[in-house]
């Protein structure tokens, strides 16, 4: 039996929360379950992209990587004789 | 990242020039002993012989054993010496010894790069080593002077992909963001010495030191800070090399490597550093550099001669040290520094690999030995060393075949007792076994008394426990010995192989090298067959000959053809850890416990990183594809962003299995086709490759203990 939309719906947008560090509580449930909800109210086409719109709104702003580098302290090597 | 202030004067310890005089005697002695125990033995084979060195076969066999007499006679007397300096409590003149723990104890630290250059190596593996340097560090209170950078060279989106995820989960894991570094060469200029290149470069301008790790290495805090406060006492230092200790085998192989390695190598390693000294030499890893003279003296031209003798030296580690010798520095081994560890690899079939690779860079040596100018004498002597390490195998190979001759010669070809002209009395060829005998005696004492020398500087010190205990520790030495000896027929014919790839830069591959856990039945035979057969041939021929020959032929023969069955047995990971179980084949973290090693092995989310889907995880996954996107390249050109646009579509519509390794690359490295790939795939739908491949993950997420 393929699956039912609203449930891949809310089993993607958990997943998009819990691996973008969002803890899954019952209140966040809920937002995944009205998200889901108002999703299926889209046409059929639109449904995925509403929710992953709808649920990136729901998480905090992207935060910087620290470099991966430290500032570049230049200096040459040498080649002299084999 | 300050530049480090210069010791001051009255601190450093006073260098003592006498090591030289010492060097000179010992090397002298050493070379006298050597000498004069080959030119006797030597003159004992030739009494052996029937002619007595009468002919060009007999002058031949004579040479070839001079030759590997010479070479087991110098690894017998530095094993005699390592014993008497460790019986007498260490060697007075070693680097460790220059000063008291006290002063060495007080000396400030100076910046420190602790540097792991990487090249598709197991990555969970590799940084969970790195954590437990660190952590190790932390212990010692001294972390703070040390920077931590992992250096790749890794081509394989999978892999790099994985390094970086591992790399940024190290450092939020342990909270140092801007301490522990990451740089992956877009070209793969020159292996891992130009990879280091690379890195001082950029960045080498800012330390005074620099830790070179392999990505198995394990280093304890403590003896890093011991290694740096010895090269800020001692300012004529310019490499200090410590001896890494085997540890972490589980298959037999490994097991009975690392047994070896800890109960003999300490003899061998404090006999090498007293005839070395000052100019030993650099072994790659687990040791510090001088950042400064390295950068002034150390760049490896490319060799200007033809075949193996041309382009990028391989074995850069060796010419590293003599370079330094050359311009003033000294070269120290260390062997007292402890907490200094690799592992060895797995399998005989994954130590052949390495070899095949060794073989090559080490004959490279010999354009530097003959050509270098201005190298000291014992650094050209460490290039011969190394040489020899594999040339001995063919010599050995040599000594067989003439022997062999010489036997047929004598048994199918009649006796000519009148071979020069006008001769008045027969020449009668003399066969002397029992001398051969004697012989074979002497030459088994030079191989295996260091070994019972090593046993008895172990029950000496009174750490036989270390080992499992006096009557598991003689079984685990008979053991060691018996698959040594196994093993010496086996190295000696891939060597010849690899000598022989080498010298005419030819690939003699007579199978793909087994690369899984253990080695496979099909794998052994495939890569052992030819020489089985060959063996076999032999022993047969033996045979037929002489019965006697036969039996001095099978010590050698008999692994050869039961090399297969060994190759699979010994990579068998049940066996090595049910001796280790009971104690057998035991080493002395096993017994009394390493932070450094209990850290390697616990449980971390280090080694839940997955490198065969890192391309996927930086796709699908949230937080890794904005971890990946951040280190991409930033947008590229109209142009480019076309090209890279197609291959982004076919990615979404074929499938990550659909590119090949370069198109990946490409798409990994790109900012905006991860971006773009990561809201697509979201939006997949759940029949498309990318949809499945995302309910596969989240089912993945939600199951414990299931990996990507």
């Amino acid at each position: 039996m393929p699956q039912p939309i609203s449930e891949l719906l809310l089993q993607r947008i958990l997943a998009y929360w819990a691996w973008s560090g969002v803890v899954i509580d019952a209140a966040t449930e809920e937002k995944a379950l009205a998200i889901t909800a108002r999703a299926l109210h889209q046409p059929e086409q639109q449904r995925l992209s509403f929710s992953l719109q709808a649920l990136q709104e729901e998480l905090p702003g992207q935060t910087p990587i620290a470099a991966a580098s430290p500032p570049l302290s230049r200096s040459s090597m040498h080649y002299g004789d084999y | 990242m300050n530049n480090p202030e210069p010791l001051p004067a009255d601190l450093l310890t006073q260098q003592r020039p006498r090591w030289r005089l010492a060097a000179t005697v010992r090397r002298g002695l050493l070379s006298l002993a050597v000498l004069l125990q080959t030119l006797t033995a030597t003159y004992f084979i030739l009494s052996i012989l029937p002619y007595h060195g009468g002919n060009l076969i007999e002058v031949c066999i004579a040479a070839v054993f001079a030759l590997l007499f010479a070479w087991i006679s110098v690894g017998f007397w530095i094993g005699l010496t390592g014993f008497f300096l460790r019986r007498i409590g260490g060697d007075p003149l070693s680097l460790l010894r220059q000063q008291d723990e006290a002063t060495l104890e007080a000396t400030p630290l100076a910046r420190t790069a602790v540097v792991m250059p990487i090249y598709h190596e197991p990555v969970g593996r590799s940084l969970q080593g790195l954590k437990s340097v660190i952590l190790s560090l932390q212990r010692s209170g001294k972390l703070e002077n040390f920077d931590f950078f992992i250096l790749s060279d890794s081509r394989d989106p999978d892999v790099w992909l994985a390094e970086q995820a591992a790399w940024d989960q190290l450092r939020n894991e342990l909270g140092m963001q801007d301490r522990i570094f990451y740089r992956r060469r877009p070209i793969n200029l020159n292996y891992k010495s130009g990879n280091v290149a690379d890195f001082l470069r950029r960045w080498g301008g800012a330390y005074e030191y620099m830790v070179v790790l392999d990505a198995d290495s394990l280093m304890g805090g403590d003896n890093l800070v011991r290694m740096v406060q010895l090269m800020q006492r001692h300012p004529q230092v310019g490499i200090l090399q410590s001896s890494p200790s085997l540890i972490n085998g589980r298959s037999l192989f490994a097991r009975l490597q690392q047994f070896s390695n800890q109960l003999y190598g300490p003899l061998f390693t404090t006999g090498l550093a007293a005839i070395q000294l000052g100019h030993a030499a650099f072994w790659g890893h687990n040791a510090i550099l001088r950042i400064q003279p390295f950068m002034q003296h150390c760049g490896l031209r490319k060799l200007p001669g033809w075949g193996l003798f041309k382009g990028p030296v391989l074995s850069h580690d060796f010419a590293e040290a003599a370079y330094m010798g050359r311009a003033g520095q000294e070269v120290w081994l260390e062997p007292e520094l402890n907490q200094s560890y690799e592992e060895s690899p797995p399998t005989l079939s994954d130590e052949l690999t390495r070899d095949r690779r060794w073989a090559k860079g080490n004959l490279q040596h010999i354009w530097l030995m003959l050509f270098s100018r201005r190298l000291r004498l014992a650094h050209r002597m460490a290039f011969m060393n190394g040489i020899m390490g594999y040339v001995a195998s063919p010599l050995w190979f040599s000594f067989l075949v003439l022997t062999t001759i010489e036997v047929a010669r004598l048994v199918l070809w009649p006796i000519n007792y009148f071979p020069e002209q006008n001769q008045l009395f027969p020449l009668w060829p003399e066969w002397h076994p029992q001398r051969a005998i004697w012989m074979v005696s002497i030459t088994l004492t030079l191989l295996f008394l260091p070994k019972f020398l090593a046993v008895t500087d172990v029950l000496l010190r009174g750490r036989r426990q270390q080992f499992g205990g006096g009557f598991k520790l003689f079984f685990s030495v008979f053991l060691e010995i018996v698959i040594s000896a196994l093993l010496a027929p086996i190295r000696m014919l891939s060597h010849c192989r690899y000598v022989m790839e080498a010298l005419f830069n030819v690939n003699l591959r007579w199978a793909g090298q087994n690369r899984s856990g253990e080695t496979s039945w099909l794998a052994a035979v495939l890569n052992q067959g030819i020489g089985s057969l060959l063996a076999l041939a032999w022993a047969g021929f033996a045979w037929w000959l002489d019965p006697m020959f036969f039996l001095w032929s099978l010590p050698v023969a008999l692994p050869l053809i039961l090399a297969a069955p060994i190759f699979v047995l010994l990579s068998k990971v049940g066996w090595g850890e049910a001796l280790l179980r009971n104690r057998w084949l035991q080493i002395p973290e096993e017994a009394q416990g390493s932070q450094l090693v209990d850290d390697l092995n616990k449980p971390s989310k280090l080694l839940e990183v997955d490198q065969h889907a890192a391309f996927n995880e930086a796709i699908v996954h949230p937080y890794t594809n904005q971890l990946q996107s951040q280190l991409a390249h930033a947008p590229r050109a109209k142009r480019q962003q076309s090209e890279l646009q197609l291959l982004a579509q076919r990615c979404l519509q074929e499938g990550p299995d659909a590119l090949s390794r370069a198109e990946r690359n490409l798409l990994a490295s790109d900012a905006t086709a991860l971006r773009w790939l990561h809201s697509q795939v979201w939006l997949a739908a759940p029949e498309s490759i990318w949809g499945k491949l995302l309910k596969r993950r989240i089912r993945i997420a939600n199951t414990p203990n299931q990996t990507v």
